[in-house]
């Protein structure tokens, strides 16, 4: 959860994977035993539709999960957080009890060895989060960066495909005139040790969201403009708009963004999550839950694809 | 001289495929020929005797005879092609991508 409160020609919000296949046309005369030939090429996209997903709370109950899955869903991606290590296993976390279809993105903030016993043990799909949101968490973006690495390689080493390193990017320290570093680009990790560069990213607090969304707004662009050219996927893995507006606005706002984040290059987006809770009882511009039915369809109509 | 069958173009009936989709190919393609190989058999008789020599030689008349030709196509190790219609100059096959 953040502390704080972002053209081309238009696509679908999906993934290309295109895959070349060669064609051999055989003409043969039997007799003679002399033949003809000639090749051509054709493809065959196996486009994979993003990650679209939420978290359905503050906690990592699969309850609350479950009533956002049937609400909003059906999501297919849910972030879990441990404050301090990882579990020895993934077996028996909170995690693998979430429907299969569901992709974890599991947060853990203190640096550990057993992180190798847990990836080992991993059997689905997987994004692991070293210190998520370290913006501001650390005297130096540099030393983030060395801790962060030096987990990417205990993970690696255990060879697992199914776990993903990634770096999720908080976003208020990303704000005009926020945290130095991170303006800086120093918390960004060597796209070597990476395997997707994510971004939590909200209405900022006591402020309205901004009218072009994304697109303009500081605190997602000052981030993006130090990952999108690294060659590794993006993603959102936490998002929210306040109910600042009518309900019309914030369905407006999250059409107004899968148009803008249909514009990156193909392949770039590989995950959004909405944060479905809401974090304050008072301010506003921190309810992000949303349950009217246009909102609900237009979420609905992200994750078909259709919008 | 036999000719030869040459595949002369091949085309989909789409730039690309999503998985599932049928994939159909169209081959043009030209007949192989051949001559006809005839042999000849000389013989030398001894009347008295009635042993004979024999001598096979063949030789070709260059009459170009147009044979039948297979088309087929393959994109080892993806897919199973069915041939759906060939006119002898145009051959259809199709596939599922």
């Amino acid at each position: 959860m953040d502390k704080g409160v972002g053209h081309r020609p238009g696509r679908r919000l999906h993934r290309d994977r295109v895959t070349s296949f060669t064609l051999t046309a055989t003409a043969t005369d039997p007799i003679t035993g002399l033949s003809g030939s000639r090749q051509a090429t054709f493809t065959v996209n196996n486009a994979v539709a993003p990650l679209i997903g939420a978290r359905g709370g503050n906690t990592n109950s699969l309850a609350l999960f479950n009533t956002a899955n049937a609400t909003i869903g059906p999501l297919n991606c849910s972030k879990i957080f441990y404050s301090t290590i990882l579990p020895a296993a993934f077996p028996g976390s909170v995690e693998s009890t979430y429907p299969a279809a569901v992709t974890p993105v599991v947060c853990y903030k203190t640096m550990n060895t057993n992180v190798q016993s847990y990836v080992a043990s991993v059997t689905r799909p997987l994004w692991l989060v070293y210190h998520q949101e370290p913006e501001g968490d650390y005297a130096t973006g540099a030393q983030f960066v060395s801790e962060f690495m030096s987990q990417a390689v205990l993970i690696r080493q255990m060879n697992n495909p199914l776990v993903k390193v990634v770096y999720c990017a908080a976003g208020y320290p990303y704000r005009t005139g926020g945290d130095a570093q991170a303006l800086a680009g120093n918390y960004i990790v060597p796209a070597s040790s990476v395997d997707v560069y994510a971004k939590d990213v909200y209405q900022d607090k006591g402020a309205i969201y901004p009218s072009l969304g994304l697109s303009n707004y500081p605190i997602f662009q000052n981030w993006l403009a130090f990952v999108e050219g690294k060659g590794k996927p993006l993603a959102i893995t936490e998002y929210g708009i306040g109910s600042t507006g009518t309900t019309t606005d914030r369905q407006q706002r999250i059409a107004l963004d899968c148009g803008y984040l249909r514009t990156l290059p193909p392949g770039q987006l590989a995950m959004w999550q909405y944060w479905w809770a809401n974090q304050s009882p008072t301010d506003v511009t921190q309810q992000y839950q949303f349950t009217d039915v246009p909102t609900i369809s237009t979420w609905r109509a992200v994750i078909s694809g259709s919008l | 001289m036999p000719q030869a069958p040459t595949v002369t173009s091949v085309t989909f009936d789409q730039p690309s495929y999503q998985p599932g989709q049928l994939i159909t190919a169209t081959m043009t393609y030209t007949k192989g020929k051949s001559d006809l190989v005839n042999t000849l058999t000389g013989t030398a008789t001894d009347p008295v005797t009635g042993l004979s020599g024999h001598l096979d030689q063949t030789f070709t008349i260059a009459n170009q005879i147009t044979d039948t030709t297979t088309p087929s196509v393959s994109d080892p190790p993806a897919r199973t092609w069915t041939k759906v219609s060939d006119t002898g100059l145009v051959a259809v096959f199709t596939a599922t991508a």
